[in-house]
């Protein structure tokens, strides 16, 4: 080789061993060879000097990693206080990663097991919710980036159902390409719970305003049809045309009128005066002992329409519950089975009682003439309701049952069809 | 100012599910020498059994007032104006329905209104008072006697 190169490049020297001696001996050619070493040469020098002076110190490079640092944990705490957890989907593998919390959240503690697929946390999703949160996924787009969902999961841990929040960011690349999802998930349970219970207590509270509203009327109304028959029999009373034996017959009525409006206040003082006895007399009684002696109070009545009366109830069941009470409330609901009887049939009243762990399920069924609920359900139970003429009785009954049951932490429904029947269903708490 | 007391033809029908109050009311309508026949029912149903027979066989004898109580069980008093509703137009035109109930329930004398038969609301007692107003009522006014 002809070369008087004082330094030759290491890349130049790999090119020339590949070419032949008549090449890299020709005198013309070794100007060229020389700018090549020199270019390349020029090339490290360069490079050297753009690396140096990019190159982070030490110093420098510890320094930024504490803020870095120092950075994701303030991130980390942040979301820890507030109970979020943090995912990321990534769109290019399809894979989540989760942070610690996220597991928690979602009741995960196989970790491996669980792995990365994107679908396994749909698996713990409630069945119900998981249409409605596929179509949300379905449509976060690049004009919608940012999208809130709630949806229930059923947590492995204790299988107990929680509510989650979760907020999505959609991030993507500059050819507005989506790359990744990053979100974060809370558990709201408590939150939701406390929501429910508060719009159950409004309800309650409306729907007792209302009872509160009808009763008022219902009381000021018969009030007012004593104050006007007296109103009434006044006016006859006075009138010239009135002869001696009318003035008689109208006295007497009068005497009924008097009777009647005392009557009614003395039920009012009794429906009003109940709700002052708080729950002090609650004690354990046995149901069959208090059914058996309602039975035996309307034994008369029971023999005298030659009625039939089945009881098939547990003599080990207890109840808690007012004794005056639940005798009132089992006294009421047989009689009115007595006087709802259809003359087309022999009466057979059947009574029986469940229980489950909490509740006492007392039925009592006639086969009597039956209530048109389709009119009267939401009238069954108010005070002075009466559907029929000729059977005697107030309409106070059922009322005074169902407020003294009320009071028990009980409740009460009825079943019927015209001509066929009626059940009513007494739930008392178990003792 | 002296009043003349008016004797009149009418046929009055009584509808209260109070025993008391329909002969109360037949007392007063008779001292008032308001009607020559009165009638009374304590069941509304019975009432329209009766009033389907006149339109049938006696449509002159058709009531020229009603009385009629709003609170009554079985059929109450908007219950039975839904059927009387259905009365032949002819028949129907010369009675003037009455509310005459012990409810101030203002609810109530909005829903007599929406009824054409109905032609006032009275509070009971039934006065002289209310009597003379309805004798000297515009037809096509309806009156509110509380």
């Amino acid at each position: 080789m002809l070369l008087t190169l004082k330094t030759i490049h290491p890349l130049l020297e790999q090119h020339l061993a590949t070419l032949p001696d008549s090449f890299t001996q020709n005198e013309a050619l070794q100007n060229f060879i020389e700018t090549v070493n020199e270019a390349y040469q020029k090339f490290d020098r360069d490079r050297e000097s753009i690396q140096h002076s990019h190159r982070l110190s030490d110093l420098e490079y510890v320094e930024i990693n504490k803020k870095l640092n120092e950075s994701t944990d303030r991130l980390s705490l942040a979301t820890k206080a507030a109970k979020m957890g943090v995912w990321e989907w990534s769109g290019v593998t399809g894979n989540i990663i989760w942070d610690d919390l996220m597991y928690e959240i979602f009741g995960v503690t196989d970790r491996e097991a669980f792995g990365k697929i994107s679908t396994n946390w749909f698996k713990l999703t409630h069945p119900e919710d998981v249409p409605k949160i596929s179509k949300k996924l379905a449509h976060i787009n690049t004009e919608e980036p940012t999208m809130h969902f709630e949806f229930r999961i059923i947590r492995p841990t204790d299988n107990s159902l929680r509510y989650i929040s979760a907020s999505t960011f959609l991030s993507v690349d500059p050819k507005k390409q989506p790359i990744r999802i990053v979100g974060i998930c809370m558990d709201v349970t408590e939150l939701r719970l406390a929501e429910k219970e508060k719009a159950e207590l409004l309800e309650n509270v409306l729907k007792q305003n209302r009872e509160l509203e009808d009763f008022a009327f219902v009381i000021s109304h018969r009030l007012r049809s004593h104050s006007s028959k007296l109103s009434t029999v006044a006016h006859v009373f006075k009138n010239p045309s009135a002869n001696e034996s009318l003035q008689k017959e109208l006295i007497k009525e009068v005497e009924k009128e008097a009777h009647l409006l005392d009557e009614t206040l003395k039920e009012l003082t009794e429906i009003i005066g109940i709700n002052d006895n708080k729950s002090t007399d609650i004690e354990t009684l046995n149901l069959q002992t208090i059914i058996e002696s309602a039975i035996s109070n309307l034994q008369t009545a029971i023999e005298n329409c030659n009625a039939t009366v089945e009881v098939s109830i547990d003599s080990s069941i207890q109840v808690y519950a007012v004794k005056s009470y639940l005798q009132n409330i089992c006294f009421q609901l047989l009689d009115n089975a007595l006087k709802f009887r259809t003359k087309k049939k022999q009466l057979v009243v059947r009574i029986v009682a469940e229980e489950n762990d909490e509740n006492v399920k007392l039925s009592i069924t006639d086969n009597g003439i039956g209530i048109d609920l389709k009119r009267h359900q939401n009238k069954l139970f108010g005070i002075y309701r009466k559907f029929h003429t000729h059977i005697e009785g107030k309409g106070i009954g059922l009322h005074l049952a169902k407020k003294q049951l009320e009071l028990m932490g009980g409740k009460i429904e009825v079943q019927s069809m015209l001509n066929e029947g009626t059940q009513f269903n007494v739930y008392l708490k178990k003792a | 100012m002296n009043t003349i007391k008016m004797e009149h033809n009418y046929h009055i029908l009584l509808i209260d599910d109070d025993r008391a109050f329909n002969f109360l009311n037949e007392k007063i309508i008779e001292f008032e020498k308001f009607a020559t026949k009165i009638s009374s029912h304590v069941d509304a149903r019975e009432a329209l059994v009766e009033l389907k027979s006149l339109q049938e066989t006696n449509p002159p004898g058709f009531p020229d007032f009603i009385f009629l109580d709003i609170n009554m069980p079985e059929m109450d008093g908007w219950e039975f104006m839904e059927q009387f509703k259905l009365l032949n137009e002819e028949v129907k035109a010369k009675c003037r329905v009455f509310i005459l109930t012990s409810s101030l329930n203002p609810i109530d004398i909005l829903k007599s209104k929406t009824y054409n038969e109905v032609k006032g609301f009275a509070s009971k007692p039934l006065t002289t008072e209310i009597l003379n107003f309805i004798r000297s009522e515009k037809t096509n006014q309806f009156i509110i006697l509380m």
